[in-house]
Order: C-alpha cells, then sequence, then structure tokens
C-alpha cells in the first residue's frame, strides 16, 4: 500500500489560471483531495490562518507576493501558523544564481518547470521521505542547504571555526562554496 | 521583475558560533502513512489529466503565441518595446508547452528568454532576433511538431542559441 495523500492540505500558489488549473488536476489525480489554490502570495497569506497546509507549492513569480517572499513569510513571520511547513517552489528559472536565492530563502525542494506528473510526484515524495533538519543562523532560517550528505558531511567545517568562518559567513560567500551541493541540484532539476 | 538580475546580498553576517540545528518530527509521513512509497496507479492518473488537458492546450497554444506575434509587431509599429511583456508571456507559453510534450516550443521559449533577459535597446539585429524566435515558436506550433521534433527542428534550435549566443558576447 503506497502513501495515503488525501488528508493533507495544501496550498496551491500560482499566478497562472492555467497552470494553476492543471496543477491542481494533477494533484487532485495524485490523491491530494484537499488541495486550495490562490492566484499569488498575497491571497495565501490572508488564508494561512483558517486553512494552515501540511505543503506548500508555489510559483516564484507572482505579484504584489511572489513565492520567495511567501516562503520568507513562512518561515519567519509572527502570523505564520508553521514555520517547518515544507515548500516546493515551481520556477522555469533556473540560473545559477536564482536557485541560489530560492535556497537562501528557505525553499524545502524545487520543481522546474516544464513540469510533467512524474517530476512533481518525485518533488512530493521527496518531501516526505527525505526531510533535513532545520538551521537557524543570524542571517538564514529552513531547511539544512546541504542537500548532498548532510548527515555525512565531511567538508571543512564553516559554521563553528571563527578563522574560517569569518570570510565563509556571508551569505553568498557560503552559497558559493557549496558549489558541488548546487551542481547536484541544478542537475536534478 | 522577470527580467531581474542577482542583488547584492545585504543579509547580515552571521557571528562565529550563531548556528542552530533542528530536528523536525517527520509529521507529513504521520499523516501519509501508514502506507509507503510512490503509488504507480496513481501517477497514471495524473498523467492521463495532463494526456486530456493536451487537446484544449494545443488550441490555446495557438492563439497564446499569436497573440504574442501581434503585441510584438505593434510594438514595432509604435517603436517602443516593453521586453518584459514579451518575456513574461514567453516564459508562460515556454513552461506550459514542455508539460504538454511541445519540447521545441518549450526550448525556442527558453532562448527566447535568455535573449530578452539581457536586451536593452531594440535596434535592426535585435528586431531579426525577437522576429525569429517568435516565428519559429509560430511555425512549430502550425506544423504541430511534438517533442524534440525532425534533424531541421534541431537546426532551427541551434540557430536560435547561435543568435541568442551572439547577442550575449
Amino acid at each position: 500500500m503506497a502513501y495515503n495523500l488525501e488528508h493533507l492540505q495544501v496550498q496551491l500558489v500560482e499566478d497562472n489560471r492555467n497552470m494553476r488549473v492543471l496543477v491542481k488536476a494533477m494533484l487532485n489525480a495524485l490523491g491530494m483531495e484537499n488541495v486550495r489554490d490562490y492566484s499569488n502570495g498575497q491571497e495565501a497569506k490572508e488564508a494561512i490562518q483558517e486553512f494552515t497546509p501540511d505543503l506548500v507549492i508555489t510559483d516564484w513569480m507572482m505579484t504584489p507576493v511572489d513565492g520567495l517572499e511567501y516562503t520568507k513569510f513562512i518561515r519567519g513571520d509572527i502570523d505564520s501558523p508553521d514555520i517547518f511547513t515544507p515548500i516546493i517552489l515551481m520556477t522555469g528559472h533556473t540560473e545559477k544564481w536564482r536557485i541560489i536565492a530560492a535556497r537562501d530563502a528557505g525553499v524545502t525542494e524545487l520543481l522546474a518547470k516544464p513540469i510533467t506528473a512524474k517530476t512533481l510526484y518525485d518533488r512530493i515524495l521527496a518531501v516526505i521521505e527525505k526531510p533535513r533538519p532545520y538551521v537557524r543562523t543570524k542571517s538564514f532560517f529552513g531547511p539544512c542547504r546541504r542537500r548532498l550528505n548532510w548527515r555525512e558531511y565531511i567538508g571543512p567545517e564553516r559554521r563553528y571555526q571563527p578563522d574560517v568562518l569569518a570570510p565563509l559567513l556571508d551569505f553568498d560567500a557560503e552559497a558559493e562554496k557549496d558549489a558541488q551541493d548546487i551542481d547536484q541540484l541544478l542537475a536534478s532539476l | 521583475m522577470p527580467r531581474a538580475q542577482p542583488t547584492p546580498n545585504t543579509a547580515p553576517r552571521g557571528e562565529a558560533g550563531d548556528y542552530e540545528e533542528i530536528d523536525v518530527p517527520n509529521t507529513l509521513l504521520e499523516k501519509v502513512g501508514p502506507g509507503v512509497g510512490a503509488s504507480a496507479i496513481a501517477l497514471k492518473r495524473a498523467e492521463r489529466v495532463v494526456e486530456r488537458m493536451k487537446e484544449a492546450y494545443e488550441e490555446r497554444m495557438g492563439l497564446e503565441i499569436d497573440e504574442l506575434l501581434l503585441s510584438y509587431e505593434e510594438m514595432q509599429a509604435a517603436g517602443t518595446y516593453d521586453l518584459d511583456l514579451l518575456h513574461d508571456r514567453a516564459h508562460e507559453i515556454r513552461g506550459e508547452a514542455g508539460t504538454f510534450g511541445y519540447d521545441l516550443v518549450s526550448d525556442i521559449g527558453k532562448l527566447f528568454c535568455e535573449l530578452l533577459s539581457p536586451m536593452g535597446e531594440v535596434g535592426t539585429n535585435e528586431n531579426l532576433a525577437i522576429g525569429a524566435h517568435l516565428n519559429a515558436m509560430q511555425t512549430v506550433v502550425s506544423q504541430k511538431v511534438k517533442g524534440a521534433g525532425p534533424e531541421v527542428a534541431k537546426q532551427i534550435v541551434a540557430g536560435l542559441n547561435a543568435i541568442v549566443e551572439k547577442s550575449r558576447a
């Protein structure tokens, strides 16, 4: 017997009506019956108190609140009902700097457009089966950004060593150092 | 925002020891259990949903590309170009086309977005490049070329790719 997704509460946030209809239909077909859809992050924010999602699937480019802003709201706002909510970000933009930005906003999984039923299902399964611990620093809160063997990470410990840490704690610098990690993420999209 | 470039990072610097790792109980797994793993039937069902929506999409895609071309022609006539608008529409077309198996339209859409992203002024060469991409998309849709298309289609993409590369130089 496979996972039963019917009781999961899902927020789907996508400004393109056609994509919204399509993805919602796919989610329903995958067994997710509790899917509520919104056309931007602002709408989703306003609805989150009455419909607390177990999973958020959001597009990136939207106005007035885009997918990254909505991710940051969930991860850090006082009105967020659950800062640990898994977030899948759908995006057609797979340039490296954008992927790093998404990761640093606290996104759990990335789903590259064009979306297929298989890639969508794979990301949902990844969220269920491969959760990562959350990490909090002064400038970041979200799922551990070391996706690659985070439990067995054997690279230099940049988090604790003050002499190594100083130049690396800058967000972008740390992200750049995780090039292997990012490359793997890009390859998986 | 659609054609935005990286902005400098202004996040505050952390300090040594400023780090906490939190193991969160996997409540999602608890909610979807006791079953385990993927359902081949559910996946098949979702793939059929896409198949069923394909026919309506094919008609809509043709109209969307026509509209994109018309918008561009209006911009040409007016001499003012809203590149964000072109980029946004091409980006949407690209995403949907790939989902419904029009990989070639998706590829051309991607190249078109890459062409537009750094574009500032629109002169003769830029107009030629934009026109080439839009005409290629329209041709592919009118010929109903699915998947990666025949050899000639690959040559078209290679040609457009060369245009994008040249525009970057």
